[in-house]
């Protein structure tokens, strides 16, 4: 892991995640076209710079959040009901649909909305190591270290329950069971792998917790961490400024 | 936080992660879906 003050991999996980919460409240709260823009923009920012993604995620770093702007502007211009925007300018008109220019501005600020708090999320999101995020829990926030264990074990558990998932899926496969094709058949086949699955899932989860209390898991109040994740002054910094975020609004009004 | 068996709290990670890995396909075609068919959407989370 960088140690680098630049690198947001070497911040604490617990104020990555909680930090940007109330700037995603203002966000959301929010209704005109700056606010998100800014703040979406200033998160952005802080992933390229600090977040290093490369790549594939580099590629959908930059290119998802104006995709999901674009799509929802249109996607709300279409389906805005239109006796609410009916005062504003029509854009274009094919047959009995018009698009109305309060429709497209409603979808844009949804858009950045929506962009905004994902690239808020993406902070923590791309720049965290999920188990050093429960440690962290653990250390810095008193969740008893029992359920953060199991936060652990659910984690490790997914890849072995996408194995199981394909080899029901294949051994329904061999017997031909409901072999059509479309979204319902598709809900059926889903819902019949759905109870082994389960079934499956608690037997491991049963296993493994007789496997982990053979092992004294549990037996005290408080456990040691081999590996720490501190709270250091970069912390207290990352934070106040993603605080300072939540008021570039009001830099709109002084700005003029 | 003593109630809380260790066969408990795995149970629920097992089911949790389960019912995660069962629904992948479905988070993203909901997120398709909810950008661009709002009230397709709906049903589908109702369902």
């Amino acid at each position: 892991m960088s140690d680098s003050i630049r690198s947001l991999r070497s911040y604490n996980p617990v104020v990555k995640t909680l930090a940007p919460v109330p700037a995603m409240i203002v966000v959301a709260l929010s209704r005109d076209l700056w606010t998100p823009a800014a703040i979406g923009a200033i998160a952005l920012l802080m992933l390229l710079i600090g977040g290093g993604p490369r790549g594939r995620t580099l590629f959908w770093t930059l290119a998802g959040p104006p995709l999901l702007v674009v799509l929802l502007t249109v996607s709300f211009g279409v389906w805005t009901d239109s006796a609410r925007v009916g005062h504003t300018t029509a854009l274009l008109e094919i047959g009995p649909f018009t698009l109305w220019s309060g429709a497209l501005f409603t979808g844009l600020a949804t858009g950045l909305r929506v962009a905004a708090v994902m690239l808020l999320a993406l902070i923590a999101g791309l720049t965290t190591d999920g188990p050093d995020l429960v440690r962290s829990m653990v250390a810095h926030l008193r969740v008893p270290y029992r359920v953060g264990y199991a936060g652990f074990a659910a984690m490790r558990f997914v890849p072995r329950f996408q194995r199981d998932l394909e080899i029901i899926r294949l051994a329904h496969r061999v017997r031909g069971v409901d072999g059509a094709r479309g979204p319902v058949a598709t809900l059926r086949r889903y819902g019949g792998y759905a109870v082994p699955l389960l079934a499956g899932a608690m037997r491991h989860g049963d296993r493994v917790s007789l496997a982990m209390e053979a092992r004294g898991f549990g037996a005290h109040r408080t456990r040691t961490e081999r590996r720490r994740v501190p709270l250091r002054p970069r912390d207290a910094v990352l934070a106040a400024w993603l605080l300072a975020v939540c008021f570039v609004p009001h830099l709109s009004g002084a700005l003029g | 936080m003593k109630t809380f068996t260790t066969r408990y709290l795995m149970a629920c990670a097992a089911i949790g992660a389960a019912t995660g890995v069962l629904l992948i396909p479905a988070n993203f075609v909901g997120f398709a879906v909810s950008a661009t068919f709002p009230l397709i959407y709906a049903a589908m989370a109702g369902v």
